[in-house]
């Protein structure tokens, strides 16, 4: 840090009163020693700080010897049910009277789901795994009857004699045996039939738009959820893991070709390696954790139109920014004359992001509300930085749309090149189908009702119309991030009688998650903390769930280097589950991950791929995609150069393909990336599934994954 | 490249002899020798000597002969600018009997003489441009995005990449930003360094700084703030010919976009590369628009030019580097035919984007004067 002489004096009263905060939160629990480290090593954030020795107390206070780890494991045990007890003092029940009586619940849930009340908002705590399922999914049909259906087979197999205590960290790491009733019951394809999908994206695409001809064509209706919920059950897909694809075939048999004493592929991995774990041990974690939900929303809109200050905004005002911090942005700012930047500082962190004002790489942070968890994802609005937005708006489940309502500034941002529009077409061909748009700066406009909804007209006619965004998941909420009005709090907004930001955020429902299939996490960003020897690992996890000491692959690099988490941190849990932004302790060279790698538990390795085939649609192009064209692709972190390879035919066109692709088309190719990377067809993950394609700096395409 | 002596029959055989003055004529002389021609220069060659029985004698030694090589291989490495030449000797030589295979390395201000069955038009062509004293425009040029940077020439007839600088940059984060911010500085570091290694201010017309956002002025205040610090004068003086253009990214595809900027285009009027990129555009915007009056592919372009609508004629010259003297024929003829009813022909170098883009559809594409729709009919 710089500071010259006179701000010295300034750092130091900010320092002792920085102590002095810690000290408060803590009590004696904390010495000065521990506290002045914690500052230093968090560059003297006090809430970082906090949150700091909240973790290293934790960890100290957490057992680690291999045996009460196992225990934990096997948790079906009464001896493991009491430690659940102390752990969770707030439970009135012991975990194994807890457990059953849950079951209970839950089977009677799963006879009439439908006698269930649909309000599915505030639950306490004692209503233990349903409330949290049901808050999860926020879907209470589908997700209880699906956890209850589990819950069920898990009962009648509990039935007959319990697993022995016995299970050895040796016997946890081997296939399971028919002797262990459990997981030989879970393997046998238990029917569970929903009665709604959990994604379905006809449901969001009713419109016949171009994305729906994209998105919505038959081959991708199939039920997601099916396939994603019965991974490590269902024989189909189990198959699919176990056997090689054909493109695997070819490049193991190339591998084997040019390496004759290969590393062991996949499918011996699957042998070795397992980590079947148990559902009710998987619930019982659940259960400890904090039964908000957890919604992840990323900040899109035009550049300068105030995304990055109404976050700051957000998170002073919902607590998870002190207002000493915000005065130190403001007299560092103002120093620079640059006051007006402020509240933008909290997201915009690096040198030239607050010389010149303008975000360039995605800010993230997380806060909390009384209902629900939120990590919030800042996304840059400059043209030249779209490739950093693309991997912000892969880290969401919702998007905000900032406009700014300026005269001139909506129409700006909103007209051909603006990136109003880029913005909003990227994040639904990124498969966002729920749009908060913030019209913000209302107080230049004297909060003039008129402009709002004129905006809001506007707008509704765009992005359903053209993009075929719902217009029932459209929530418009008019926003000042300078004076605050009506972002977490309603106020000084007459005539307008909805929802703040947050209040809409809070309301929507989000996707459910699904953490039983097999655990897989994009990574976003990999670095070494000072003295640490692991490497910390940030990125978000799109199928399965993952907890500490559970093993890792990472199989864009080839998977030949298993890794163990050391540690996992998901907004205050423990452990992550699908749809997660979490940050993995994992130990691995700093050097051997990078951002866009993708990370699997052992059994369900795939193979990292070049050539694929994909549907394609094109918006407006300056220049024809032609055969042995090269664009740029994007999903999530990965930008590689891409080659189409092959138009294969034009959707909804018979005939000879053509020669070459033009604007509006959709289409059927073959493409191939420069490097393998790690694919998933659509309907098989969508988080790896889709992608972006630009030209010259401007978005020419949107795509899913056919087949690889 | 100085035409030293020429000497052709009527049948279009004979021999031209040729000195190469600098690395941008070994592109030349690639375009120009072809498999089965016959070089004629001097070159080094290990000698073993022999005793009279014709057994080897004492140590090989290292000699510079003359040779003459009926090509068979030629092979040539644009950023080295080496061009080599593989073949049986054809005539005997004290030391080296003929059948035996040499491999001859083109040098600088060394004469070669090239025998040919047929110098055609476009050899000849290419002869003329090649020993033509017009001068040769170079442009330096960085593409750069955090992280990755290449720094490149451009000449007339290609682009070279002279030195890739990768390095990673930890993602920003909250709190801590030093290490984000200390890479960057490292990483500018190397980028301007790789660039006084690599390019000679004094001969290029502009440098490019081609980067998204404002990371080419940051390169840009770096350069000039580590020669003020260094005094380096060359450096100082040239501060002028550094241009700041906008790239959407650092991979080297991003540098047309720089190239295509007016105020580039401007510069480049004259050159060769202007005009290609020119052309190129108003092709894609023709194809894009489904006009009809823009076509690619030697079937199609070949049926346009015997419909006589052709305005434009564009060929790379990898097609006329063609191993079957059948093909390359035909392309000669295309050109020529094109030439004489008066309209334009541009050759593209392959060694250039868009030669590059022009070879991904097949290396022949036309602008015709009025669209032929009827060409959608025919098979590739």
């Amino acid at each position: 840090m710089h500071f010259d002489e006179d701000d010295m004096a300034d750092y130091d009263d900010d320092y002792y009163d920085q102590l002095d905060e810690i000290f408060a939160v803590f009590g004696k629990k904390v010495k000065e020693e521990e506290a002045a480290e914690a500052l230093e090593k968090t560059d003297y954030d006090v809430d970082a700080a906090i949150a700091l020795i909240r973790a290293q107390q934790s960890k100290k206070a957490t057992p680690v010897s291999g045996s009460s780890a196992s225990l934990k494991k096997a948790s079906s045990s009464p001896a493991a049910s009491p430690k659940i007890g102390q752990k969770q003092p707030a439970s009135a029940s012991g975990g194994q009277g807890k457990l059953s009586k849950l079951q209970q619940l839950l089977q009677k849930k799963a006879q009439g789901p439908k006698e269930d009340p649909p309000d599915s908002g505030k639950i306490k705590p004692s209503a233990g795994i349903a409330a949290l399922a049901r808050l999860r999914s926020k879907d209470s049909s589908s997700g209880t009857s699906a956890l209850a259906a589990r819950l069920k087979a898990r009962k009648t197999a509990s039935e007959s004699p319990p697993p022995s205590n016995s299970s050895s960290q040796a016997e946890r790491q081997v296939v399971a045996e028919p002797t262990n009733p459990l997981p030989s019951e879970e393997r046998s394809p238990s029917p569970i039939v929903f009665e709604k999908t959990v994604f379905d994206p006809s449901t969001s695409m009713g419109k016949p738009s171009r994305f729906g001809a994209l998105l919505g064509a038959s081959s991708f209706v199939a039920p997601c959820s099916n396939v994603a919920n019965t991974v490590s059950t269902a024989p189909q897909a189990k198959s699919a893991f176990s056997e090689l694809s054909p493109d695997e075939k070819v490049l193991a048999a190339q591998q084997n070709a040019f390496q004759p004493k290969a590393k062991p592929q996949p499918k011996e991995a699957l042998k070795v390696v397992k980590k079947t774990k148990p559902k009710d041990e998987l619930l019982s974690q659940l259960k400890s954790m904090k039964l908000k939900p957890h919604v992840s929303f990323v900040v899109i809109g035009h550049v300068d139109a105030g995304k990055s200050t109404l976050m700051g905004r957000l998170l002073v005002d919902s607590g998870a920014v002190s207002k000493r911090t915000i005065d130190k942005y403001e007299r560092e700012s103002s120093k620079i004359g640059k006051s007006s930047f402020a509240l933008a500082w909290v997201m915009d962190a690096t040198k030239e992001e607050r010389e010149r004002g303008v975000t360039v790489d995605i800010g993230e942070a997380s806060f909390e509300t009384e209902n629900t968890r939120f990590t919030v994802v800042d996304a840059p609005g400059h043209r030249d930085y779209v490739p950093n937005m693309i991997a912000g708006v892969s880290q969401a489940d919702i998007a905000v749309l900032v406009v700014d309502a300026g005269p001139n500034a909506f129409e700006s941002g909103f007209s051909l090149d603006g990136q109003t529009k880029e913005h909003a077409i990227l994040a639904r061909s990124l498969g966002i189908d729920t749009l908060v748009i913030a019209v913000n700066k209302l107080d230049m406009e004297n909060w003039d009702m008129e402009r709002f909804e004129d905006i809001k007209i506007q707008l509704t006619e765009f992005l359903s119309r053209m993009i075929g965004y719902d217009t029932k998941k459209l929530i418009f909420v008019p926003t000042s991030g300078k004076t605050g009005d009506n972002v977490v709090k309603r106020s000084n907004t007459p005539g307008y009688t909805g929802p703040s930001l947050v209040e809409a955020l809070e309301s929507l429902d989000v996707r459910a998650r699904d953490y039983s299939g097999p655990f897989r996490f994009i990574v976003s960003n990999v670095y070494q903390e000072d003295h640490q020897s692991t490497s910390t690992i940030t990125g978000k996890v799109v199928s399965g769930a993952i907890e500490k000491s559970d093993p890792l692959l990472n199989i864009t690099q080839g998977g030949d280097l298993p890794g163990t988490v050391k540690a996992v941190a998901a907004g205050g849990n423990q452990m992550a589950i699908s749809g997660d932004v979490a940050e993995l302790s994992i130990d691995w060279d700093v050097e051997y991950c990078r951002p866009g790698d993708v990370l699997s538990s052992p059994e369900a390795v795939v193979q990292p791929i070049t050539a694929f085939d994909a549907r394609i649609v094109l918006f407006d192009t300056k220049r024809p995609i032609l055969t042995g064209s090269k664009l740029s692709f994007y999903m999530g972190r990965v930008n590689q150069t891409i080659k189409l390879k092959k138009i294969i035919s034009l959707v909804g066109k018979d005939g000879r393909p053509p020669r070459h692709l033009t604007k509006r088309q959709t289409a059927l190719v073959t493409l191939e990336l420069t490097e393998p990377t790690v694919l998933l067809p659509y309907k098989d993950g969508k988080d790896l599934g889709r992608f972006v394609l630009r030209l010259d700096g401007f978005t020419v395409g949107g795509g899913v994954v056919e087949s690889t | 490249m100085k035409l030293i002596r020429r000497s052709l029959e009527k049948d279009q055989s004979g021999t031209i002899t040729l000195c190469p003055m600098d690395s941008e004529d070994m592109w030349y002389i690639y375009n120009l020798v072809q498999v089965h021609d016959e070089v004629e220069t001097k070159t080094m060659r290990k000698i073993v000597p022999k005793g009279k029985d014709g057994t080897p004698n004492g140590p090989s030694v290292r000699k510079l002969i003359k040779l003459k090589v009926r090509i068979e291989k030629i092979d040539f490495d644009p950023e080295g600018s080496t061009l080599r030449l593989n073949g049986p000797v054809v005539d005997d030589h004290p030391e080296v009997s003929a059948g035996t295979y040499h491999t001859i390395q083109l040098e600088l201000e060394r004469n070669f003489t090239l025998y040919k069955d047929e110098w055609d038009a476009f050899a000849l062509e290419t002869l003329e441009e090649a020993t033509s004293v017009a001068n040769r425009s170079e442009i330096g040029a960085v593409v750069l995005q955090p992280g990755l940077a290449y720094i490149c020439l451009v000449t007339d007839a290609m682009t070279v990449v002279r030195l890739k600088v990768e390095k990673s940059i930890p993602r920003k984060r909250r709190g801590d930003n030093s290490a984000h911010d200390k890479a960057m500085e490292k990483f500018l570091t190397s980028v301007s360094e790789g660039i006084n290694r690599n390019i000679d201010l004094d001969k290029v017309k502009v440098f490019l700084l081609a980067a998204p956002g404002n990371l080419g002025t940051d390169l840009y205040n770096h350069i000039v703030h580590a020669a003020v610090l260094a005094n380096d004068q060359k450096t100082i003086k040239s501060k002028s010919k550094f241009l700041r253009v906008h790239a959407s990214s650092g991979h080297l595809h991003a540098l047309q976009e720089a190239l295509a900027d007016p105020k580039i285009q401007q510069q480049l009027q004259d050159t060769r590369y202007g005009k290609e990129t020119a052309a190129m555009d108003k092709f894609f915007k023709a194809l894009n628009d489904d006009n009809g009056t823009a076509w690619y592919g030697p079937t199609h372009v070949q049926a346009a030019i015997e419909r006589g609508g052709v305005q434009t004629l564009m060929i790379t010259d990898s097609l006329f580097r063609s191993v079957d003297p059948v093909e390359r024929k035909q392309y000669v003829e295309m050109a020529e035919s094109v030439k004489t009813a008066g309209k334009d022909v541009l050759v593209f170098s392959s060694f250039h984007a868009s030669g590059e883009q022009l070879d991904e559809m097949t290396g022949v594409a036309c602008l015709t004067f009025y669209p032929m729709p009827e060409l959608e009919e025919l098979e590739e």
